[in-house]
Formats: C-alpha cells, sequence, structure tokens
C-alpha cells in the first residue's frame, strides 16, 4: 500500500489526536471539581485546619436531633444506663433493649461502636495538619485535642469490644482494613499514653473557658476514669488528685439545676461535654425525657432497683431498720436527688401529682408513650412548648467534677489508702445534694466505705451513662442484670394531694438474661464479620 | 425454495455488541472534603469539614457484552416462530462491596466483578380465519440464569452478592419447622442471645457446629424470574370481538416486608393469615409462636419468610360488539362499538393474599396493580 503524501498530511491530525489521549490522560481527562473541596486541595491554611478540627467533633446537623455521628452523644450518655439495673429502655428501635435483656447478637447487635470513622478522621488530620504553616502552639493545641477525640473512641471500644484493632494511621487501599484485634492491654496502654501526653498540652480550663473544646482537665479525668476500670488504683487517684486541684471547676451548688439549660453559663462543674444550640445544633432529650402529658416520649424509664438506692434522708439505706422508711410512704423522707432524678407517682411536677398509675392518666405506664415502670428521668428534662422537643440547645456532661471525687475515693478505697481526704471528697458530693456527712464510724472498714463509694456513685451519676461499666468492673451482672427487672407498684394516686394507695402488684417490665461468658462485651456485627475475616467474635454470640 | 413452498419466511440472525455504563456519582475517583460537618463551641455554631465518602482513583466502566443468536421463521402464512439464545456477560461491576469498618468510610465503588446471564427466548403465533372466525394466538416465554462469575469482597446481608450466587438473591437460614419439645429448646444447636421457645422457628446448622450463626446462612431463593412468559389472543367473530393478554412468571421468590408478613410487629395490626400460627394446642400451624415485640425469628431472614411469588395474571381482557352496519346508518355513524373492558381481572398464585406478586420486594405495603372494569362506547363518524 502506498500513501500519497497529500493523504498522510490528512491523517496526521487524528493519529496525533489518539496518541495525545493515550499518553496525556491525566492532564486532560481528569476533571477536578470547582465546587467542592478534595483532599488534596484542602490542608492549605489555618482556617483549614480549623474547620478539619471542628468536623471532628461534629457531624452535618441536618442528619437529625440525634447526633449519633459525632465524638460523643446524648444518645449515648443519657441512654447507657437502661441497658443497667437504673432503667428500662421502651423502644426496640432505639436499639438500647436487647443490651439489656441479653437479646442481642451478630445479626442484632444493639447500638453499634464498631465504625472507625472517628478514627480515621482523626488520623487524617494528624497526618495532614502538618502541611498547613500556621502558628505552632495553635497547631500543637489542635492536635492534642485530635488525639484526645482518638482516645476518647477507643476508650469506648475497649470498653464495649475488648480487643479491637489498634489503628494510628489512616488506611487507604480498603483491602488493607483487614486487620485483626490488638489485644485490649495494647489498646488501654495506648490511651492511657495519649491522655498523659497531651493532658501536658491542652490548656487548663473549665468546659465554659474552653467553649466545649477538650482540655487538660478532660484528658487527666478520663485517664483516671481508665485508671480505675483497669484496676490501676494508685494512678487513678494521682490523676484524680490532679484535677481536683485544677482551679477551675466547682461543684455546682444546685444538683437539679446542675442539669437544667438556664444554669449553664454557670455550670463549672463540667469536665468533659458534649455541645448543643438550639436552632443551629439541636438535640431531642426533651422529646425523649419528658412524660407523655408534656408532649414527650418517656422514652428512659427508671427502674425500681434505683430507686430503691437513694439512702433516706438520715443517711442510712431503706434495708436499716432504723432508717424510717415507710413501706408504703416509699418517697418521703428520701435523699432528695431521688426527686430531684426520678419522676415518680404523686411527685408534685408541672402543675399536677404525677400519676403513671391510673389507666385514665395521660402517663399510665401502660401507654405507648408513658413510662413502661411507671418512673421517668427528670435529669435534662425541662417542660418546654411542642416547638422545642426536638429542639433543644442543652449541653450534656460527660465527665464532671462529682465523677472525678468519687473516682478518687474508689480508687482510694481499692488501694486501702482510706484517709480523711476520701471522706472530704465523698462528703463534698453528698453535701451538694443536701445530703449529711458520712457516717465515719459506720463506714470505718474498707469493706462497709466500698459499699458506699458504690452507692453513691450510683445515685449522685445515675443516667449518666457509667453504670454498665461500673457493674462491669464490679463485676455485679449475676446480681444485678439477670431475672426479672421490675417498675413502680400497682395504686392510685389522689389527685388533690398526691397521696399514693398502694396495691400489692408490682410492674413487671422484661426478663432479663446475663451471660457470664460475654464477660459484658458486645457482639461483633455481622457486616463486620463478613467483611473482615481476620476479627474474631467475641465469647458468648 | 423449492419443494417448501410452505416456508414463508426463515431468517437467521446473530449479533454480537458491547455497551458501557457509567451510571455512578461524580469525582468519585477523587477523596472530596465534605463541609457542612458543624458543631457548636460555646453555643455558636462552627463549620467544620470532613471526607465522608471514600473515592477510588481507578475506577473504569461498567461494560456488557452481548452475544445473540436467533431464528425467525413463518410456515403456511399461519405459524411464526421466533427462537433466541442470548449469553450478556456484564463485566466491571458498578458497586460498593463491603469493607471492613476498620477502614473508616463508606465502601467505595469499584468495579467489583462480572455476571452472567444466558437464556432462551421463545415465541409462537399462530393466526387463521375460519366460518367468520377470525384469530390469533401468540406465546412467549423466556428462560433465564443469572450467574456471578466473580466478586471482590462477597457483601451477605440477606441479600448476598457473591461468586456462583444469583444476584443480590435472597440470603439467610433455613427453617426446619418449629421447636416442639423442651428437648428441642435445650439441645437444638444454639442461637446465642435469642431465648428461643418452643413454638419458635428453628433453623438448620449447616456446618454442625452446634451454634446457628452468621456462618449456617445459605442461599434461599431470588426475586429474578427463572421463567416469564405471556399470551395474546384475539377473536372476531361477526359482531364480537374478544382480546385477552395474559402474563406470568416461575422460579421466583419475594420476601415479605416484616409488616406484611408478621402479626404484630412494632404496634402493627395482624392478618389473617396469622391466627394459623403455633400454639401448644395447634402444634402445626404454618406461623410460629406469635410475639408482640420484635423476636429473633422476625430479625433474621430465613427459608419461612421467602415465599414463592409465581403467578399468571389476566392482565388484559377487553370484549366488544360493533352494532350492524344498518343501524350505524340509521344513525349517521360509521361505526358503533360498546365494550367492557377489565384490567387484573384474574391472578392464580400462592402468595399471600392480598400481595400483589408483581409488586418489588419489600414495598408490598404500597398501593398493588388494581383491578379496573371499563364499559365503554366506541362512535366513528
Amino acid at each position: 500500500m502506498t500513501i500519497h503524501r497529500r493523504e498522510f498530511l490528512g491523517m496526521f491530525p487524528t493519529l496525533l489526536g489518539t496518541i495525545a489521549l493515550g499518553s496525556c490522560t491525566n492532564k486532560y481527562l481528569s476533571v477536578y471539581p470547582t465546587d467542592q473541596l478534595t483532599d488534596v486541595s484542602f490542608w492549605k491554611t489555618e482556617n483549614d485546619a480549623k474547620l478539619a478540627l471542628t468536623g471532628l467533633y461534629g457531624q452535618n446537623p441536618t442528619a437529625g436531633p440525634n447526633k449519633d455521628q459525632q465524638w460523643e452523644s446524648h444518645w449515648n450518655i443519657l441512654w447507657w444506663d437502661l441497658m443497667t439495673d437504673n432503667g428500662y429502655s421502651q423502644f426496640p428501635w432505639d436499639n438500647i433493649q436487647v443490651m439489656g435483656n441479653g437479646q442481642l447478637s451478630a445479626a442484632n447487635p444493639g447500638r453499634n461502636y464498631y465504625g472507625y470513622s472517628q478514627i480515621r478522621k482523626c488520623n487524617n488530620f494528624l497526618q495532614k495538619v502538618d502541611q498547613i504553616e500556621m502558628d505552632d502552639g495553635k497547631k500543637a493545641a489542635y492536635k492534642a485535642e485530635a488525639r484526645f477525640l482518638r482516645a476518647y473512641d477507643y476508650f469506648r471500644k475497649v470498653q464495649f469490644y475488648g480487643d479491637v484493632p489498634l489503628v494510628t494511621e489512616v488506611i487507604d487501599d480498603p483491602a488493607k482494613a483487614q486487620l485483626p484485634a490488638n489485644p485490649r492491654s495494647d489498646v488501654v496502654n495506648f490511651i492511657l499514653s495519649e491522655l498523659g501526653e497531651i493532658a501536658g498540652i491542652l490548656p487548663v480550663q473549665n468546659m465554659r473557658q474552653s467553649q466545649g473544646h477538650v482540655t487538660s482537665g478532660s484528658a487527666l479525668a478520663l485517664k483516671a476514669r481508665l485508671e480505675l476500670y483497669e484496676g490501676k488504683f494508685e494512678d487513678a487517684m494521682a490523676d484524680a488528685q490532679k484535677v481536683k486541684d485544677m482551679p477551675v471547676y466547682d461543684l455546682y451548688p444546685d444538683y437539679r439545676g446542675l442539669f437544667l439549660i438556664d444554669n449553664e453559663a454557670a455550670n463549672t462543674e463540667s469536665i468533659l461535654e458534649v455541645q448543643y444550640a438550639q436552632d443551629t445544633y439541636s438535640n431531642n432529650i426533651w422529646q425523649h425525657v419528658l412524660p407523655a402529658k408534656e408532649g414527650g416520649w418517656s422514652s428512659i424509664s427508671a427502674v425500681q432497683s434505683i430507686v430503691d438506692a437513694y439512702e433516706m434522708s438520715n443517711g442510712k439505706t431503706i434495708t436499716d431498720p432504723t432508717s424510717g422508711y415507710q413501706v408504703n410512704k416509699p418517697f418521703d423522707n428520701r435523699d432528695p436527688r431521688l426527686q430531684n432524678t426520678i419522676l415518680y407517682p404523686g411527685l408534685w411536677f408541672n402543675g399536677r401529682y404525677f400519676d403513671s398509675l391510673d389507666a385514665s392518666s395521660p402517663d399510665y405506664h401502660q401507654l405507648a408513650a408513658a413510662p413502661r415502670s411507671g418512673y421517668n428521668v427528670l435529669k435534662y428534662s425541662k417542660v418546654v412548648p411542642a416547638s422545642l422537643l426536638q429542639n433543644g440547645g442543652e449541653n450534656v456532661m460527660v465527665i464532671r467534677l462529682a465523677e472525678v471525687l468519687l473516682t478518687f475515693a474508689e480508687a482510694a478505697v481499692e488501694a486501702n489508702k482510706i484517709t480523711g481526704e476520701v471522706y472530704d471528697a465523698i462528703d463534698k458530693v453528698r453535701k451538694r445534694a443536701g445530703m449529711p456527712p458520712v457516717d465515719r464510724a459506720a463506714y470505718a472498714t474498707q469493706a462497709k466505705l466500698r459499699e458506699l463509694v458504690r452507692r453513691e456513685r450510683r445515685v449522685e451519676l445515675a443516667f449518666e451513662g457509667l453504670r454498665y461499666w461500673d457493674l462491669k468492673r464490679w463485676d455485679l451482672g449475676p446480681q444485678t442484670l439477670d431475672g426479672p427487672l421490675y417498675g413502680s407498684r400497682e395504686g392510685s394516686v389522689n389527685p388533690q394531694t398526691g397521696a399514693v394507695t398502694w396495691s400489692q402488684d408490682r410492674i413487671k417490665i422484661e426478663d432479663r438474661v446475663f451471660y457470664p461468658e460475654r464477660k459484658y462485651l458486645l457482639p461483633i456485627p455481622q457486616q463486620e464479620l463478613d467483611a473482615n475475616p481476620n476479627v474474631k467474635q467475641n465469647a458468648g454470640y | 425454495m423449492k419443494g417448501l413452498d410452505f416456508v414463508n419466511n426463515l431468517k437467521r440472525r446473530a449479533s454480537y455488541g458491547s455497551v458501557g455504563n457509567n451510571a455512578t456519582g461524580d469525582y468519585q475517583y477523587l477523596p472530596k472534603i465534605a463541609l457542612g460537618m458543624d458543631y457548636p463551641f460555646g453555643g455558636t455554631i462552627s463549620s467544620g469539614a470532613a471526607q465522608t465518602t471514600s473515592s477510588n482513583a481507578v475506577l473504569q466502566w461498567e461494560k456488557s457484552t452481548t452475544f445473540d443468536v436467533g431464528l425467525d421463521m413463518m410456515l403456511f402464512n399461519k405459524l411464526s416462530f421466533t427462537a433466541d439464545y442470548y449469553n450478556r456477560y456484564t463485566d466491571n461491576i458498578l458497586t460498593a462491596v463491603p469493607v471492613s469498618s476498620i477502614y473508616g468510610l463508606p465502601a467505595p465503588t469499584i468495579n467489583a466483578g462480572a455476571m452472567r446471564n444466558t437464556g432462551v427466548e421463545l415465541q409462537i403465533g399462530y393466526q387463521d380465519q375460519k366460518g367468520g372466525l377470525h384469530y390469533n394466538i401468540n406465546f412467549n416465554v423466556g428462560f433465564n440464569h443469572n450467574n456471578v462469575v466473580k466478586y471482590a469482597t462477597p457483601s451477605k446481608t440477606s441479600r448476598i452478592q457473591a461468586e456462583g450466587y444469583p444476584w443480590n438473591a435472597f440470603y439467610g437460614y433455613e427453617n426446619i419447622g418449629k421447636y416442639q419439645t423442651d428437648d428441642q429448646v435445650k439441645n437444638a444447636p444454639k442461637v446465642p442471645g435469642a431465648p428461643v421457645k418452643k413454638g419458635d422457628l428453628m433453623f438448620k446448622d449447616q456446618n454442625g457446629d452446634g451454634i446457628i450463626d452468621g456462618n449456617d446462612r445459605v442461599l434461599l431463593g431470588s426475586d429474578i424470574p427463572g421463567v416469564t412468559f405471556g399470551l395474546n389472543l384475539n377473536l372476531a367473530y361477526r359482531q364480537f370481538d374478544l382480546a385477552v393478554f395474559a402474563q406470568g412468571a416461575t422460579d421466583v421468590d419475594q420476601v415479605l416486608n416484616n409488616e406484611v408478613f408478621w402479626p404484630l410487629v412494632n404496634g402493627a395490626n395482624a392478618q389473617k393469615m396469622a391466627l394459623d400460627r403455633w400454639t401448644p394446642e395447634t402444634p402445626n400451624g404454618r406461623f410460629p409462636l406469635t410475639h408482640v415485640d420484635e423476636s429473633y425469628n422476625y430479625d433474621v431472614l430465613s427459608s419461612f419468610q421467602v415465599n414463592n411469588s409465581s403467578y399468571i395474571r389476566i392482565k388484559n381482557l377487553q370484549l366488544g360488539y360493533t352494532l350492524p352496519a344498518a343501524v350505524g346508518k340509521l344513525l349517521k355513524t360509521e361505526k358503533i362499538r360498546i365494550y367492557f373492558s377489565a384490567q387484573n381481572l384474574f391472578t392464580f398464585t400462592k402468595l399471600v393474599s392480598g400481595v400483589d406478586p408483581e409488586s418489588q420486594v419489600d414495598s408490598q405495603y404500597r398501593y398493588p396493580n388494581v383491578k379496573t372494569y371499563t364499559f365503554g362506547l366506541n362512535v366513528n363518524f
């Protein structure tokens, strides 16, 4: 075949075009979006660092008022006690009920904390932020915040799953994500060493001063909590002591008021908290906690066991024959925290005597939006117009000074270093609540004081998400998480006086089964087992 | 063709071709940073940003290659016949395969694997007239076989995408009756976390390890029909005309939505069929023990919920009568025809009463195809 010159030249542009397409694909065919940021164009300015740091705390506010995709949420803090002998979650779709009654499985795992999206975001932040030229001190603080949030996520994972993969760098290839678990001790050591380091970088501030950013106190308080959980009692004492000594924290004088949005600006007790804002970044706490008559759903019920745990106002337990407890006036002369935490039949509330016992009452315990046990929970609740039920702006405390004081006390009791300082710490918490100081004669031994500290922790911190981990380290599952779960006794409430006439029948809520072989851990969800052949299911599932 | 005069038409066909499909979101090859990941420090909203979707730098088009051979035939000017064999190979399927949550981002879209659809389609028609009766009848049937040839990481929820299975097939436990005795409740393979009672569904321990868990799931069926068919009939006799169109499918299953199938789930109502249930007095009832709360039986997919949704449906029937021409002339019209027509007149299926076999899986609570009767009058001037 011969090609004439003219024909050959005519073909030339076509050939050239073909070569260009073949060799310069990236340059001509890869289009970068002009309306969106990419990981390549991001990470340039200090503002980018700020945006990314905020992205570690938050989520898209339009994704609903549960806010369960952010670093922590009211959706956890207020719900976690419902898988214990403190409470009950009546709606199966809240995914907590099965965690309480033992019916959870890989196919139906309840709440899932196995996701690594927060870990990845933090790892990516820590890898990329160094590209940005900005003030070194600020950058170091930002990085410390990212490390805290990563440590916090690992803290939850260790609590709920035991051994988990410890990932501290971004995994680029999904195929390389099929990692086996690290022993939990590795993860615990990582968390503790991270928290120890960043406590020296972050500022000593309370939550008002830091406006919700994590602080040095947050890191030390979480460290003390984990050390207590791990049986490192001397370390827990030392770290709790450091937080106690920080001049920025004080117990808020009014226990009930501590949980009200109106007093937030004066709350210097909070050490770590989740931030919310009405209209722009709201939560749905009021919708969930308020009784039916106030438009709430009563998603969170208290149960009989916690009601019985509150002491009498004289400091004696209701089982003590000299306490003055009256079976048919069970709420008289009790620890004031009872009526500040639990809405029980006959309690004056929002212009009426609360009645969850009469079938004609809107709060009757068998109705859909009424508390299944007969008891609503009052923490964080506030009567609001319907428009605000799912548009609440109240912050939720994750760690507060009272917990640190009780952590100090428990660690000291377990280390058997019982000094006056230990009693003082407990007394501080009791005094604020309106309770007499500890009877030092009656609670002189390690065993007696242990009993008191545990009770104090239960009632002071009820419905703040700690009870399950408390029962776990005390290994009280067989005694507390097994068998029938009871609510209030049946009866009738006098609408004029609030006096309750009790019947002998008690509300039975459900039967729970505790499986000791599970060691208080959750099942790895089935989808994870399917996607990662190297992960092993926890025992008992 | 000599000696073959009765053959009016005979055509062999063969075709081969490829088409691409890029039906997935834009810029999936880039790690995008999403704004709007906000947080209200001190009650004032601050803007935040984070990567929330994953990217795949080597994403390609999905490609379908189809090979088809066919035969068209017409005999005696009355009998028509068409046959096709096809083999469609779809490669580089664009989909998100599951990744370990340790990855920290949702699964990226990748070119995950390949599947093959092979099948045969046949059509036979006959038309004739005899003593004023004009009629034609047409029957078609298609057989399809779908199989995933390769797949990067199998996805095994209640639908499976994995090598060797039909695409998106139903996947779960094999139901082998109900717990009938205390001994079975105590000694049958354990379902972790589920306190089974007498009357609950019993599942087969496929791997025999004494525990019923995710490893005991098997293929339960598919909502891609193996066989589809249709029938068209047209008759005309003097002033009357009749047209019937029927269609159907077999070798096909449906999983009924929880609220449709299980009684009383999440406060929903119960259907009458739920009365036929296990009680100590009726151990052979169709349904297991009724639970008012969700139970393990209701939560997981088992063969009990996989229902054969084969059906035949008279989709359309029309009966008409054209008035004699003399009457038409009297009324100064060309033609007057009155007719009755019905859509979805009869359905023959073993599927649960009230559920449309043509409905999409998991949307059976939506409006089904409705039955319609129409009386009409056509007047041509």
